[in-house]
């Protein structure tokens, strides 16, 4: 048994000269939901095909709930549910027996988990997949990964096309799995999604991780804008002093002060008490500044 | 018919199957139903074939005039030259095609290889059902000529009949082989179906016309359709040599697919 479900090293994939991912070292631990994140052609779906040996690696290796993705696939296919990103299936065939295909080279019996699965997601299974909706064939294809209850679910872009109450029901499977103590990996461009549900997040541009990091710490890091109130003129270059203030101007005639703040507020919050603050409001920390930051890339010089 | 994908890949294919079956069936019927009127005719249809160049007598699997109206002759000539060929290829390279290539640009092979199962056996299965549904399509043939035959009085003798059938799967195996080496090496189901049947034709016509260019005739031995046809089966029996080039080329074709399809990178 390892600890970690996945764990890639210098995982490296070229397509002829192009890059697809670089040096990759991934490191999903058993039991957690892990956000891989970044805009699309960053290089998450090479990394799913790889881990699931549809790719292989130019250099580099990745394991699998222990294995080597290219020399125990059809282990690791076993003990895994996968949800491709571009879910293309079976349009001749109803969504119902294209799962049942499915299960039967899984060597699958537990049927009644599809029906409760298909009901939970308000999904037909009698229509023919060809007649589905996007959204409903992403619907199938969760069934088909969920179905096996599989230690380990490697979902490219999971949430795609589903309306917002099936992706609440969406969440909830994923937390139904990780009480059972086993792993998701998902891939997404949407960072509410991924604060959302994961514990730790990768983010990936240009084909490397440039972050990997527990939500939380994210969030530490995150940008945080206030606006102080005060009763009476104040001068905003005392805020722009703070220790992680990045930027401080004037509103309201000089009675208010707009500040972005890296990390704790908490000197910010000193100096604005010691001059009669009014009132403040501020923006909910969320991951999208540090998100951004990493997208725009400060380190762009290459 | 949703347990594997040997039975799977005939459930997709029923409609064209029991289109080709029925296809084959009318045709041997009525090839074997206007015998009688045929060779009540014979001395004018053979000044009629007389005139026709070698080149053309040959594509029809015949060597001479004479020979077009024995049963033999007339059998090779209206089926097993031409048409029972065209319709057991058309199926065979269709399905070589779709076995790897086709799922590779319908998009749905990445859940297929998502399931425990390997690429190997994914080929194997389907060259499998491949293989029976090419042997109803053609047992189809041969139960009809055997029944019908004597009553037409095309009386040619069960063992060469066997030959010429057997010979026939073997011969459609080899270009669906073909067509699932190229599909499963490329990805493309353009160029798998094109090359394939190219190929095919190319060789189809190498056949038929290498025996009446001099310089070329002996070299007529290239081409599958003379491992299968150059000794006349249906007369003479299984020609075990040209059959076992036949089978080994198959055998050559799927390792080739097995190896093409197995390493290398599927795509989206």
């Amino acid at each position: 048994m390892s600890e970690l479900a996945i764990q890639t090293e210098a995982l490296t994939k070229y397509y002829g000269s192009q890059r697809g991912v670089e040096d990759l070292d991934l490191e999903v631990r058993t039991g957690e939901v892990y956000g891989f994140l970044g805009p699309n052609g960053a290089g998450k779906t090479t990394t799913i095909r790889l881990l699931m040996d549809f790719i292989r690696p130019t250099r580099g290796t990745a394991r699998v709930l222990g294995l080597d993705s290219s020399a125990s696939p059809i282990e690791i296919h076993r003990r895994v549910g996968y949800l491709p990103g571009e879910l293309d299936m079976y349009d001749r065939l109803t969504g119902g027996e294209m799962i049942r295909y499915f299960g039967n080279l899984r060597g699958f019996d537990a049927w009644h988990r599809v029906d409760e699965i298909a009901g939970a997601l308000e999904l037909d299974l009698s229509v023919k997949i060809g007649e589905y909706s996007s959204g409903n064939k992403q619907k199938a294809g969760l069934v088909q990964a969920f179905m096996h209850e599989p230690e380990l679910l490697i979902l490219d872009e999971p949430t795609n096309a589903l309306d917002p109450l099936i992706q609440q029901v969406f969440y909830r499977m994923v937390e139904e799995v990780i009480s059972s103590g086993r792993t998701v990996f998902l891939s997404s461009h949407i960072l509410p999604e991924v604060e959302r549900i994961a514990d730790r997040v990768g983010i990936i541009r240009d084909g490397t991780l440039v972050a990997a990091e527990t939500v939380d710490a994210l969030k530490q890091r995150a940008v945080r804008r206030l606006q102080l109130y005060f009763d009476g003129e104040v001068d905003h270059t005392d805020f722009a002093a703070i220790e992680g203030v990045t930027s401080a101007r004037t509103m309201n005639h000089g009675r208010a002060v707009a500040v972005e703040v890296e990390g704790s507020v908490e000197a910010v919050m000193r100096a604005a008490v010691e001059r009669r603050l009014t009132n403040v409001t501020s923006e909910s920390a969320d991951l999208a500044g540090v998100f951004l930051a990493y997208y725009s890339g400060d380190d762009d010089a290459a | 018919m949703l347990r594997s994908v040997f039975t799977k890949t005939i459930f997709d294919r029923r409609r064209g199957l029991i289109g080709w079956t029925m296809g084959m069936a009318a045709l041997v019927v009525m090839v074997i139903a206007f015998y009688p009127s045929i060779a009540g005719q014979r001395e004018q249809l053979e000044d009629l074939f007389e005139s026709y160049p070698d080149s053309l007598l040959a594509l029809m699997g015949v060597e001479s005039a004479s020979d077009i109206l024995s049963p033999v002759g007339y059998l090779n000539s209206q089926l097993f030259a031409n048409v029972v060929l065209l319709i057991v290829l058309i199926f065979a390279i269709g399905a070589g095609t779709a076995a790897t290539a086709g799922e590779e640009r319908d998009g749905t092979l990445d859940l297929l290889l998502a399931q425990p199962i390997s690429r190997t056996r994914v080929l194997i299965d389907k060259l499998g059902s491949i293989t029976v549904m090419l042997a109803g399509i053609i047992a189809v043939s041969f139960v009809a000529l055997v029944i019908g035959g004597p009553l037409a009085s095309l009386d040619v003798g069960i063992s060469g009949l066997v030959a010429v059938h057997f010979g026939t799967l073997l011969l459609a195996l080899l270009f669906a082989t073909l067509a699932m080496f190229i599909g499963g090496l490329t990805g493309s189901r353009g160029i798998a179906l094109g090359t394939t049947a190219g190929i095919a034709v190319i060789a189809y016509f190498m056949y038929g016309l290498f025996p009446v260019i001099d310089a070329l005739a002996p070299h007529q031995d290239i081409s599958p359709f003379y491992w299968l046809l150059g000794e006349n089966p249906l007369a003479n029996g299984v020609p075990w040599r040209w059959f076992g080039q036949l089978a080994g080329f198959t055998a050559l074709f799927l390792a080739g697919a097995i190896w093409g399809f197995g390493n290398r990178d599927t795509g989206t």
